[in-house]
């Protein structure tokens, strides 16, 4: 089972970069579980039509001496299942605990033991602001970090946050760094820049997504470029960075 | 509990940080915040561990920084430096840490590695944790056989989980094991060297007799069977978890002559008690309403349960004892209950601390956590114990003082 976390910056469109990839590992055939950990809740929203499914954290509280993993785990028309961490109430108690004790309710149910995903993916918030929001680069959770970025400055202030965070985690044998994920804004000489601050990182850019209307096209429609067009030159590149992300060894 | 509740001065149980008491040339060090520590500190002078027990005090600002990464491992290195020398070290975090997502398994891993003579684990300080599945006595106790050495081979003995304290010594069964071929009946107070601690890890079977132990049991389940049951007062169920024990230790004897003294005992303690009516609690045992329809069956007159909850296992009793009615259960966090403290029910005995804070009963049976008790002679020891509380008033406080209950 490969378990991979994706960071970045909020809004440079780890979402979508994740949702298309694992709706194109289920199209490979490949058994794909997505984990949104953000309160927003809206990680797998490209991949459910649209459609908000329950967090973990809601159904605990509507339900919280009669969970099941169904109530939680929401099988994509693709085949991937869905889950999402979800928060507090906004405004209200704290978002890291939130993503530890949703993960915690997950494993108490078994559900990787239960769904058997080959790869897992957990898509979490913008930075590694705390202890609860860096769970997932943590021993037993994510073998590999990836980092979702773009050319512009802030966001590549946050890859390197996250890439020093995974560094200093990196003493405990926990995740990998695995490398940028560019997804490009069209800003100039914006590779050149990406690969300077990659190399600056001590890593490297695995993988360009260029900036395409496809992507919204899909979305308008409510699926992933990998159901709406998946023959499309970004439905190829979505399906060739699933394989790059699945097949490529760890630094 | 999401409503306004109750809390009994006769509330509480053994700490996380006693528990940690259990294990031999152990050092404790509690990360916490000043509070806390002053609290344990009471704690550990009353029940005389405080010179195993040291603190690093955390405020806000460590929080919010993150520098009890580097300021714990300084710590541990003052603490392993002094005599006597460790061989075990329990670091525990309070809820602050636990809550904020403190990377507790990265402090243990890297102190392990610094001084890889001596084992170091992480308690965690939850009761905030108490409603969930690894509630903290129980994960608690897993932590303190995760100290057990798994390579130590395969010895004939027979581990007991659960209680706090080892069994009576003239409980029957330490004679049945023997007569099945177990060798000893292991429990953590019998270690007085930490390798000895240790060589629990070669026994052949887990006997959980209080829920506390079944976490540890379930994590040892892949190299060590063990059999779940709940001390009982219930002559059938006795003997019914002794067949349990048989089958799991692959032998069996004859247990015809413990019948007679429990018959005995029960007849003695029924004569002089007569219908004088008593109160059953959690706090005495895991199963109260097993308890009460125990004495029920043996011809008592039982007029109060008061329970914390209802365990899986004692839910049967329950619903017998409410078919067959004549007894008041009771909610022990119930607000309702204040207004009547000292006079809730009719008993005149009660079985435990918590039922003689609510009931008033003028005798009180000392009993807590089960504690000594298993099998046949369990039965017989709780009549001897009703009968001495019958013969005598006692104070509440006193009992509760002497057990060291209350910090």
């Amino acid at each position: 089972m490969l378990k991979i976390a994706v960071y970045g910056k909020g809004g440079i469109g780890k979402s979508t970069v994740v949702s298309n990839v694992s709706a194109a590992l289920a199209r490979q055939g490949k058994t794909v579980m997505q984990i949104g950990c953000d309160p927003k809740s809206d990680s797998t929203r490209t991949l459910t039509g649209g459609k908000p499914i329950k967090t973990v954290l809601d159904l605990m509280r509507e339900h919280k001496d009669s969970l099941s993993l169904d109530d939680m785990v929401v099988q994509s028309k693709s085949g991937v299942f869905c889950v999402e961490a979800g928060g507090p109430i906004p405004g209200t108690g704290c978002a890291g605990r939130g993503i530890i004790t949703a993960f915690e309710q997950l494993e108490s149910l078994h559900a990787l033991e239960v769904y058997k995903p080959d790869v897992v993916f957990y898509d979490v918030l913008g930075d590694v602001v705390c202890g609860g929001f860096a769970l997932p680069i943590r021993q037993g959770y994510a073998q590999k970090v990836c980092i979702v970025t773009s050319g512009e400055m802030m966001s590549l202030y946050a890859a390197n946050n996250i890439a020093y965070a995974v560094k200093n985690f990196a003493k405990h044998k926990y995740a990998a760094l695995g490398g940028l994920i560019l997804n490009a804004k069209g800003i100039a000489d914006e590779r050149a820049l990406v690969e300077k601050a990659a190399a600056e990182m001590e890593t490297k850019v695995i993988f360009e997504l260029p900036r395409s209307p496809m992507v919204q096209e899909a979305e308008a429609a409510g699926m992933t470029v990998a159901e709406y067009a998946p023959q499309s030159d970004m439905g190829i590149l979505f399906s060739e960075l699933a394989e790059k992300l699945t097949e490529a060894p760890h630094e | 509990m999401n409503s306004l509740c109750f809390c009994s001065a006769a509330f509480g149980s053994w700490g996380i940080v006693r528990l940690g008491t259990l294990v031999p040339e152990c050092k404790m060090l509690f990360v916490c915040p000043y509070s806390c520590g002053r609290h344990n500190s009471i704690g550990a002078i009353q029940h005389g561990y405080k010179d195993r027990v040291s603190y690093l005090f955390i405020d806000e600002k460590d929080v919010a920084l993150g520098t009890m990464y580097d300021d714990i491992p300084k710590t541990v290195h003052t603490l392993v430096s002094s005599e006597p020398k460790p061989k075990v070290v329990l670091i525990y975090f309070s809820c602050v840490l636990y809550m904020s997502g403190f990377d507790w398994d990265a402090i243990i891993e890297e102190i392990s590695q610094e001084y890889p003579e001596i084992q170091f684990r992480a308690c965690m300080m939850n009761p905030v944790a108490s409603e969930t599945s690894d509630p903290p006595v129980p994960a608690m106790i897993r932590t303190l056989c995760s100290l057990w050495n798994k390579d130590a081979g395969s010895a004939k003995t027979v581990n007991l989980l659960g209680p706090y304290s080892k069994l009576s010594p003239e409980c029957e069964l330490y004679t049945v094991l023997q007569a099945c071929g177990a060798q000893d009946l292991l429990h953590f107070t019998n270690a007085q060297t930490y390798d000895d601690y240790a060589l629990m890890g070669s026994s052949m079977l887990n006997l959980v007799i209080r829920p506390e132990g079944l976490l540890a049991a379930k994590a040892w389940s892949d190299t060590m069977n063990y059999c779940f049951l709940p001390v009982s007062y219930n002559l059938a169920e006795v003997s019914g978890q002794y067949e349990t024990i048989f089958e799991a230790l692959g032998a069996k004897t004859d247990l015809a002559p413990y019948y007679d003294a429990v018959t005995t005992a029960i007849e003695k303690a029924r004569a002089m008690i007569g219908d004088l009516p008593i109160a059953v609690c959690s706090s005495a045992t895991c199963r109260p309403f097993g308890l009460a329809k125990a004495l029920v069956e043996y011809g008592f007159t039982v007029s109060d349960v008061f329970s914390d909850g209802c365990a899986f296992y004692d839910a049967e009793a329950k619903t017998w004892l409410a078919e067959r009615g004549g007894v008041a259960f009771h909610e022990i966090h119930d607000p309702s209950l204040v207004e009547q403290v000292g006079h809730i029910g009719t008993a005149q005995i009660a079985i435990g601390f918590m039922a003689g804070y609510y009931s008033g009963a003028p005798h009180v049976v000392n009993l807590m956590l089960d504690e000594g008790h298993f099998g046949f002679y369990g039965i017989i020891h709780l009549m001897e114990m009703l009968r001495d509380a019958a013969a005598t008033q006692s104070s509440l406080e006193a009992c509760i003082e002497r057990y060291g209950l209350i910090i």
